[in-house]
């Protein structure tokens, strides 16, 4: 019995550092109303802060190249001082990002927000990489490490003191916010901010100090979990999944609910690896890494109607969506200039261009399901994956050829969407995010892990596509990347977009944009909203399975790193800044957002971009978020590039086929919201309103 | 709009920064990518830097260049400098010590990679159009993506740290030693026949490349050896404290733990020390760092690593000299820069001995003819595909076995090189 108790205290380790990072979020999503996934990377960065005063007195800067360091004493720094500094560091950098970053995004829809701090969290990683390096760092104890015996069983007191701060934190976040003025004027600003105005609480006032005092808790998580975990650049950022979950146990509000549910988890994952010692019965493998996706399913199943949506008026916003007017055209434009660009380019940026084109197919999957019916899943890379890996074991193993074998591939990652649809039944927007990002990360633990399904370290080899006789593989002799190969993924993608298309434009379409802007009145009309959901999330499934079966006929071996759970996120925040309810935005995310794509490529190649490129990535996609929180493929405010780009294929269109007349000569016409028939109509509207007039009037 | 013009204008001057610094040189980001690194080229040679007589007399490569080309992960999850670092410096020092290959001095074409195979081969495409002789091996974990392009350019694969099966074993892939393959079948002989281990519990990180060592090669490798009972404990990359998964090892009572975790090594020690457990210790190269051992808080002590590299001959001293005279400051000192500086030597002696321009038929040709070849820092190879069993092109499995005595990894005899030829079978 002693030593079940031994893994129950270990598991404290892994559990407060949960609860403490999820308080965190709780804090962020009722302040700022975001989702906050840099929370993890500001974490870290407090941490390196720390110990960069703590062991050589130097304060680093979030800056590369310009003088990114202060020294603030020769040699190191008594610990506590050290702590103190870092954490008005802390409070700083959150004044900053908030003033910088969210504030902006205020009113902005709940998944700009996301996509903003997806640019942080990115931002923070490239800086540290550069900076610090990726070796992890160390750092002595804070907290005593004395061993303790209770029992029979001998540990290690710091987890029991680490535990122990955060159920402190806990009740005093849940006695302040509960009996305070300022705490209930939060509750106000988060249920109501307008209705807070009117009563005199300046919601953006409240909301600032909570972000900074949040930031404050990230920095204080971060250097508590130092000495028991892995202070690296990127680790903090992984165990933003399970705090996720725990938050949402406590429904994003609840502090003492959250911090009891993440100390919960990390000893349930460790008693869960006692288990497996013991019991050879027991499922092996990673399921303590399941544990967290299990935790939201089940939350999510018991809890789901009290699951807490922010009161404020951003949180029913929508992106706009476009209807393809002329998709058949469009689509003989695409063919012929991609094909022209497939012939003009070679070597290097010709692959590029390829894979740009796969990513796009990717990226289409995304406008189906978050642009057109308002399901946000961060999972669609994990269907990509499931296509690809499945592609390599039809073609070797089934015997099946071209292009069934490609059919066959995209259907296999129709059940996994379904099945990671199923949540969205009862589920909608941030929390159904986080449900397909848990879903995802178990998928990468157990499925993309797995020798087996994805061939481990060597990756999974593809058989090249033949038709007919025709040879259609990417290399033939010394011809690489062959044009022939291009055209044939050009063609894949065009008649994916091609179903989307005519998705969009039919009576489908229609019943998925009800969906979107109201269930209950779809529902009403006599739509089946869960098949329609379930319908999105299948098909949708399949495009992201063909766009990763086509990423695997470019590879030739395909490996489970480029479908990991991060690239998920990273990829909805594209595809969401290059305008998610269009097909031409993902077109724009492939061709220049992607970090294997044409723009990207012809960067490196020109400037050498390289070792900054995530830095850049993360910079560019936070002022984008902010410059276009409708997407920069947005076409309803009538000017951008979008626009641009729009008028001039009108021009060329008309130049070439003036007898048509088929396009309007002003793209802003032709991709604009069409609130009427779009569902949308409640969103339109808004986005035509200044800003300015918008905001509540503080006081 | 208003409302955002000023944070978007502030949001424009950090892009702005940011992107002013991505046309700046290497040289100063490398310089504070690396500020982290304790363990550098002028700390590791107590009594300060070695002199630059050690590299002998200047004769510098005046001919046309030959263009080499070089992937390495220096962003993204794990990042390795040093070894684009090692390379520079090993280039500089065969173009102005050594008289390049033949006269003519090396050129780097350098890509820099995340690690993942898209990015490795987006990469790839980009150096096969700059037409270079052959690829150097650097330290990139995704070159199962790399290695398909420079298969179908016709490009020859040298050194480098073989990370994975591909380029172990693709026909245009040359490797001078093995790295998380060789070496740890070669301690796991060790901590058997030397050691006197008979029961084990091996702890490896829980992802595809610590899978391959820590199921596929070092229990195999032990049982083969005659230990009794080996208990493998992955600890998943996502877990924020490995304590009970170190538990579960202690739990067994074996005579050694094995600690196959390169970026958790020393916290996992420590925790293995605070849960009392006192036998055997065997770990890996990044648990010999000096971050890792001194993260361990003394639990590091006594722990036996396997290396490729002989750390205390004249050779290492030249490698610490041009480490110190061509690389950028603080440059990290571990096996990936001592390979990545080994692997430039390694070419450039035997591509000077090809007559006319080589070509990927003449290299290849090179490497694979004769036997027991110099090998800077490191055991003699031979390439006939025997070195490793399934590794075909691995040319040399023999390694040197260093044990931490007082937070530094100590090689106990410089002569003493160990292989694990017939215990392990192969993958």
């Amino acid at each position: 019995m002693s030593s079940y108790i031994l893994f129950l205290i270990l598991g404290l380790g892994s559990g407060a550092t949960y609860a403490i990072l999820g308080l965190g979020l709780v804090l962020k999503y009722r302040s700022a109303g975001v989702v906050d996934f840099a929370h993890g990377a500001i974490a870290m960065w407090i941490a390196y802060v720390f110990v960069n005063l703590r062991t050589s007195g130097v304060l680093p800067l979030p800056l590369i190249v310009v003088p990114n360091h202060i020294n603030v004493s020769s040699g190191g720094m008594d610990t506590t001082l050290a702590i103190v500094i870092s954490l008005v560091y802390a409070g700083l950098l959150g004044a900053v990002l908030y003033f910088l970053v969210y504030r902006p995004l205020r009113f902005a829809a709940p998944l700009t927000r996301i996509c903003a701090s997806v640019g942080v969290m990115l931002a923070f990683e490239a800086v540290a990489v550069l900076n610090f390096g990726t070796e992890p760092k160390s750092t002595p104890a804070i907290l005593p490490t004395t061993s303790l015996t209770l029992g029979g069983v001998t540990f290690p007191s710091d987890r029991i003191f680490f535990t122990g701060i955060v159920v402190v934190v806990a009740i005093a976040l849940s006695l302040v916010y509960r009996y305070t003025r300022f705490g209930l004027a939060t509750r106000a600003g988060a249920e109501n901010d307008r209705g807070a105005a009117l009563i005199g609480i300046s919601a953006n006032r409240v909301a600032a100090v909570n972000y900074v005092i949040a930031t404050v808790g990230a920095g204080a998580a971060g250097i508590l979990i130092a000495p028991i975990a892995n202070l690296d650049p990127t680790s903090y950022t992984l165990f933003i999944v399970p705090a996720l979950g725990v938050a949402l146990v406590g429904r994003f509000e609840s502090f003492w609910l959250v911090a009891l549910a993440g100390i919960l988890l990390g000893m349930g994952q460790s008693e869960v690896i006692k288990f497996q010692a013991m019991w050879s019965w027991f499922p092996q493998g990673d399921v303590a890494d399941a544990l967290p996706f299990i935790l939201i399913i089940v939350t999510m199943a018991l809890r789901a109607r009290s699951v807490l949506g922010r009161g404020e008026a951003a949180g029913l916003r929508n992106p706009t969506v476009a209807r393809p007017r002329n998709p058949l055209l469009s689509a003989a434009f695409c063919l012929v200039a991609g094909t022209v660009i497939l012939i003009v380019l070679q070597g290097s940026l010709r692959n590029a261009f390829i894979s740009s084109m796969t990513f796009a197919c990717v990226a289409l999957s995304l406008v189906l399901l978050t642009g057109y019916v308002g399901q946000v899943s961060l999972a669609q890379m994990t269907f990509a994956g499931v296509g690809g890996f499945m592609l390599g074991h039809i073609s070797h193993g089934w015997g099946l050829g071209f292009p069934f074998s490609l059919i066959a591939a995209g259907l296999c990652a129709v059940p996994v969407g379904l099945l990671i649809g199923l949540p969205a039944l009862r589920l909608r927007g941030v929390n159904l995010a986080v449900v397909t990002l848990g879903a995802a990360f178990t998928a990468d633990a157990i499925l993309f892990n797995s020798q087996g399904f994805a061939g481990g370290l060597t990756g999974l080899p593809i058989k090249s596509p033949h038709l007919l006789g025709l040879n259609l593989s990417i290399a033939q002799g010394k011809d690489y990347p062959t044009i022939i190969f291009g055209v044939m993924v050009l063609v894949v993608v065009i008649l994916m977009g091609l179903l989307v298309a005519r998705l969009r434009r039919g009576a489908a379409g229609r019943m998925l944009l009800a969906v979107r802007s109201n269930e209950r009145a779809a529902a009403s009309v006599g739509i089946n909203v869960a098949e329609a959901k379930l319908m999105a999330f299948g098909i949708a499934a399949f495009i992201a399975g063909i766009g990763g079966a086509l990423t695997g006929y470019q590879q030739g071996t395909l490996t489970a790193d480029g479908f990991a759970t991060f690239v998920s996120l990273g990829l909805l925040a594209i595809v969401y800044v290059a305008g998610i309810g269009r097909i031409s935005g993902a077109v724009f995310a492939g061709i220049m957002m992607s970090s294997t794509g044409f723009f990207v490529t012809f960067l490196d190649e020109r400037f050498g971009i390289g070792k900054y490129q995530t830095l850049v990535a993360g910079v560019l996609l936070t002022i984008t978020a902010i410059a276009n929180p409708d997407g920069v493929m947005s076409t309803s405010t009538g000017k951008g590039p979008a626009v641009a780009f729009f008028k001039a294929r009108d021009r060329v269109i008309a130049r070439f086929a003036p007898a048509r007349g088929a396009l309007p000569a002003v793209a802003g016409r032709a991709d604009r919201p069409t609130a009427p028939n779009d569902g949308s109509a409640r969103e339109a509207p808004l986005a035509e309103v200044p800003a300015a007039s918008k905001a509540p009037r503080h006081v | 709009m208003r409302s955002l013009r000023r944070p978007l204008a502030a949001a424009a001057v950090i892009g702005a920064a940011a992107l002013a610094a991505a046309g700046c040189g290497s040289s100063s980001s490398s310089s504070s990518s690396s500020a982290a690194a304790t363990s550098t080229a002028a700390a590791s040679s107590s009594g300060g830097a070695p002199s630059a007589s050690v590299l002998g007399t200047p004769k510098k490569a005046t001919g046309s260049p030959y263009v080499f080309g070089l992937i390495n992960d220096e962003t993204g999850p794990v990042t390795f400098p040093e070894s684009r670092q090692a390379e520079i410096a090993a280039a500089a020092y065969v173009n102005n010590y050594l008289g390049g290959i033949n006269g003519h001095p090396i050129q780097l074409a350098d890509c820099i990679s995340d690690g993942t195979a898209p990015t490795s081969a987006r990469c790839a495409s980009e150096l096969v159009a700059k037409h270079p002789i052959a690829i150097l091996g650097a330290a990139d974990t995704g070159t199962p993506g790399a290695e398909t392009v420079y298969a179908r350019a016709g490009l020859a694969y040298l050194g480098g740290v073989p990370f994975t099966p591909v380029e172990q074993n693709a026909p245009n892939s040359v490797q001078f030693w093995s790295v998380s393959l060789g070496d740890n079948a070669a301690a796991s002989v060790y901590a058997v026949k030397s050691l006197g281990v008979k029961s084990a519990s091996v702890m490896y990180f829980d992802n595809s490349q610590g899978k391959v060592a820590g199921l596929g090669i070092i229990p195999p490798v032990m049982k083969a050896a005659g230990a009794t009972s080996v208990k493998t404990v992955g600890v998943p990359p996502t877990t924020p404290d490995p304590s009970p998964d170190v538990a579960t090892a202690v739990s067994a009572h074996p005579d050694a733990i094995y600690v196959d975790i390169p970026n958790n090594c020393g916290v996992v020690l420590k925790d293995i020390k605070a849960l009392g457990y006192s036998g055997k210790l065997l770990g890996i190269d990044p648990c010999t760092s000096p971050q890792a051992i001194a993260s361990a808080a003394g639990a590091a002590e006594g722990m036996y690593v396997a290396t490729a590299f002989d750390t205390t001959g004249t050779q290492f001293a030249q490698f610490l000299a041009a480490m110190n005279k061509w690389a950028a400051p603080n440059t990290a000192v571990d096996g990936i820069s001592e390979a990545g500086f080994a692997t430039v030597i390694n070419v450039r002696n035997m591509l000077a001995t090809i007559k006319g321009t080589p070509t990927t038929k003449t290299i290849l040709a090179a490497f694979k003819a004769g036997s027991d070849h110099p090998n800077f820092m490191s055991h003699p190879y031979t390439c006939n595909g025997e070195a490793v069993a399934k590794a075909v092109s691995i040319c040399n499995d023999y390694y040197l076995m260093e044990q931490i005595k007082g937070s530094k990894p100590v090689i106990a005899n410089p002569t003493d090189w160990i292989t694990s030829k017939g215990y392990f079978k192969g993958l």
